[in-house]
């Protein structure tokens, strides 16, 4: 993976000088620019040697829960940009851990979520794939910068965003998501396909995911076909007067 | 080489291109109908989700502020929409907006309409339904209606309701071919006396002819099948009548493009665009109170759990549009099936509200919900920005669009919203029959019905047609697609551009001699096929 470039930084950088409010007192902003340069640096540091680079003991001031989560053996093929994808698509629509030391998925609930409804696969269906690093990295990035804003310990064996909880997940993409927030159209086309693999399997055709038993579709209860792969239903009234029309409308349009 | 030369031009084979398409090639003329997007047929369509689908024949165009839906094929909007086929209530032809004056021309009123809202619903057809047609969800918002005092009936549909299986898959086409759009009607009908249909032709500007006896040239791309993106090669044709119905979306951006050739553009061209007033909601049922307090069961122990069967629209309320209350505060509420594509949509009560646990927990009841559109009264507050280099819009990946089109909401159309949201939400919670979400996943405009951004008028300060749909300043180019709309209408417009591209047509019949395109005139409708 390579290192992050410098125009990526300053613009992360860029962005967060955005937030502030225009009132913000200089030095305060410059404290605040030099904390995210050192943020950026960890981020790209990481990327060249993931698992292997420390959150630095002057950073790592926090006292959040993160704790000292050991990279789980059945996690051991799954690459840094996976994990990290899987955490953002598993704080948007969450689900059950898929093995016991599963860290991406946060398991707060039984049953699937966006993992298991094929989020990474809507992304590389999509043609994705050669940019999702790039776009881990930035989550990361920001994850980064929320811990340390928000004083939480990292867990160096793991992706930042992996190593937060599901609270602090959710902190964090609360921010990322903003209806305001600059920058969110990346994030927000991230998560849009997480949704769009769940809700409806959008890398297969619909009958075929039905017959693969596709989680998300499962979940919602979305019908099966008839036996030719075509969607009927004979069974779709009530047949029974429901309502009265408006007085002033005629053949069913308003007056 | 010469140019290829026609008597009519026609940009588009929507509801505003087919219907003149047909009457002057039945009167004659020689025509000719570019369209952008490809050319489908029923063995095309497919009852599937999967991008790269569905999305070959339908764009999802986000301005700022607004997200807009919009066919991209032969037939436009007609082969993906929801077939809801309804006359505008009167009052709307006397709606004033922002401007302090009728903005519709005087010469257009709901009644003198109704000759031409008449023709279409014989030509289309379009089928007045029972109850006994109506599907679960269209049943139990007239139920939930009825119990909070209200009135509600079922909706015209251009639907053959005997080929009709009630699957829910309009968005994808009809693999049934019972959805009545220009497929089945004027587009073979107009091919039939000799128009021709060119699919994948993308219009990028209208110029000066430089035959003698053709008055514009329009030239355009041809449009790659596989890579919408890219083009394969282009062409002009020189005509004597151009009609633009490039769709809401398109006409305005075609005519800004062509503003500097033709010596400038009225003011009004891809300004005062609306969005009908869209404003879209859900509601997630209780089953047992559903039961309970309505009554319903569909089967032995559930009651309704059927927001996937049916049509998607069937119902709707006509009791908040009281001409006598002032604008922006009438508005129709009608009951809609949204495919689950736009799931992120509804928001839950806590943060983070679109997502999260408790919004995992309403996706897990969508079998229960109904999704809700109401049609309000907005301020035509839609404006285009300059055009991109080709086409209507910048193509981000498959379906999906970006476009120039800024929607600041105003004041006026976010009381109409607050309004519309608290009468249906008050409709539907009632005593705790169902949980009310509103969209939280974005603060843009959902928009399936897009107007007015070249819009007729009598003044040619803020209209860009005149009553005869005839650019200002460009005689021989007529605009008569939903653009030509002058406001929103607060039921579906499929039909009121339809009856409207029907009287203009009537008007084209009887001024082509002027032009040097010699027609007949021929009143009758397309047979339905």
């Amino acid at each position: 993976m390579r290192v992050k470039n410098k125009s990526e930084i300053d613009r992360i950088i860029r962005r967060e000088d955005s937030r502030l409010p225009p009132s913000t007192e200089k030095s305060l902003r410059l404290t605040r620019r030099k904390l995210l340069k050192s943020v950026a640096a960890l981020a790209a540091a990481w990327t060249i040697s993931p698992w292997k680079i420390g959150v630095p003991s002057a950073l790592a001031q926090g006292t959040g829960p993160a704790g000292t989560t050991q990279i789980p053996a059945s996690d051991s093929d799954a690459d840094p940009t996976t994990l990290t994808l899987e955490a953002y698509a598993d704080t948007l629509i969450p689900g059950e851990k898929r093995f016991p030391d599963d860290v991406a998925i946060a398991g707060v609930v039984t049953g699937p979520g966006a993992v298991q409804g094929g989020a990474i696969d809507m992304m590389n269906f999509v043609g994705l794939g050669p940019t999702l690093a790039l776009l881990a990295l930035q989550i990361n990035a920001a994850a980064i910068a929320y811990a340390l804003l928000n004083g939480i310990t990292l867990d160096p064996n793991l992706p930042p965003l992996v190593s937060l909880n599901f609270a602090q997940r959710t902190g964090l993409l609360v921010e990322l998501l903003a209806l305001n927030a600059p920058g969110r159209g990346v994030y927000s086309g991230l998560a849009a396909l997480c949704f769009v693999a769940f809700n409806t399997a959008g890398y297969l055709d619909t009958v075929v995911a039905i017959e693969q038993g596709h989680p998300g579709l499962t979940a919602i209860g979305f019908p099966p076909p008839n036996s030719d792969g075509k969607w009927r239903f004979p069974d779709f009234s009530y047949q029974q007067v429901l309502a009265k029309p408006h007085p002033r409308s005629k053949n069913g349009n308003p007056a | 080489m010469a140019n290829e030369t026609t008597d009519v031009l026609i940009i588009g084979t929507g509801f505003g291109g087919s219907i003149p398409g047909y009457y002057l090639a039945a009167g004659g003329a020689k025509v000719i109908m570019l369209e952008r997007g490809p050319r489908f047929s029923t063995e095309d369509f497919t009852q599937s989700l999967r991008v790269g689908t569905f999305n070959r024949f339908i764009d999802s165009i986000s301005g700022k502020g607004i997200d807009v839906t919009a066919g991209n094929c032969v037939g436009g909007s007609s082969v993906t929409y929801y077939a809801a086929s309804l006359r505008a209530p009167s009052f709307i032809f006397e709606r004033r907006g922002t401007l302090g004056r009728r903005i519709w021309p005087k010469a257009i009123t709901r009644s003198s309409l109704n000759h031409w809202y008449s023709r279409v619903e014989a030509a289309i057809p379009v089928a007045e339904l029972s109850w006994n047609d109506v599907p679960y969800a269209g049943g139990l918002f007239a139920a939930a209606c009825n119990r909070a005092g209200h009135t509600c009936q079922p909706v015209p549909l251009a639907v053959d309701l005997t080929k009709c299986t009630n699957c829910n898959w309009m968005h994808t086409g009809c693999v049934f071919d019972a959805k009545r759009s220009m497929l089945f009607n004027y587009i073979p009908g107009a091919e039939s006396f000799g128009a021709e249909i060119r699919p994948l032709h993308e219009v990028q500007k209208i110029q000066p002819a430089q035959t003698a006896g053709y008055r514009y040239a329009v030239s355009y791309l041809e449009i790659d099948p596989n890579d919408y993106t890219q083009s394969l090669g282009s062409g002009t044709i020189e005509a004597k009548i151009v009609i633009v119905a490039a769709g809401t979306m398109g006409t305005p951006v075609i005519l800004q493009r062509s503003a500097l050739a033709l010596g400038g553009m009225p003011p009004a061209v891809g300004r005062y665009m609306s969005a009908n007033g869209d404003r879209v909601s859900f509601a997630a049922f209780d089953e047992d109170k559903v039961s309970s307090l309505l009554g319903l069961q569909r089967s032995p122990g559930v009651a309704y759990e059927a927001f996937p069967i049916g049509k998607p629209i069937n119902t709707m309320t006509f009791d908040y549009l009281d001409p006598k209350k002032p604008e922006f505060s009438r508005f129709a509420l009608q009951q809609l099936y949204s495919p689950p594509i736009v799931n992120a949509l509804p928001g839950v009560d806590q943060s983070p509200f679109w997502f999260g646990i408790d919004k995992r927990g309403l996706l897990l009841n969508w079998r229960s919900w109904m999704a809700i559109v109401e049609m309000t009264e907005d301020a035509n507050e839609g404006v285009f920005g300059p055009p991109p280099k080709t086409g209507s819009f910048t193509r981000l990946g498959p379906g999906i669009a970006s476009g120039q089109l800024e929607y600041p909401i105003a004041p006026q159309t976010q009381h109409g919203f607050d309004l519309a949201d608290a009468a249906a939400e008050s409709i539907l919670t009632l005593d705790g029959l169902a949980t009310f979400h509103t969209v939280a996943s974005t603060n843009s405009i959902q928009c399936a019905h897009p107007l007015a951004s070249c819009r007729m008028g009598d003044n040619p300060g803020t209209s860009a047609l005149d009553d005869r749909h005839e650019l200002r300043g460009h005689p021989g180019i007529f605009v008569t697609d939903g653009a030509s709309v002058p406001t929103s209408l607060c039921v579906n417009p499929s039909l009121t551009i339809a009856a409207l591209a029907e009287r203009a047509s009537s008007i084209l019949l009887k001024r082509a001699n002027q032009y040097g395109v010699t027609v007949k005139h021929s009143g009758t409708i397309p047979v339905p096929s």
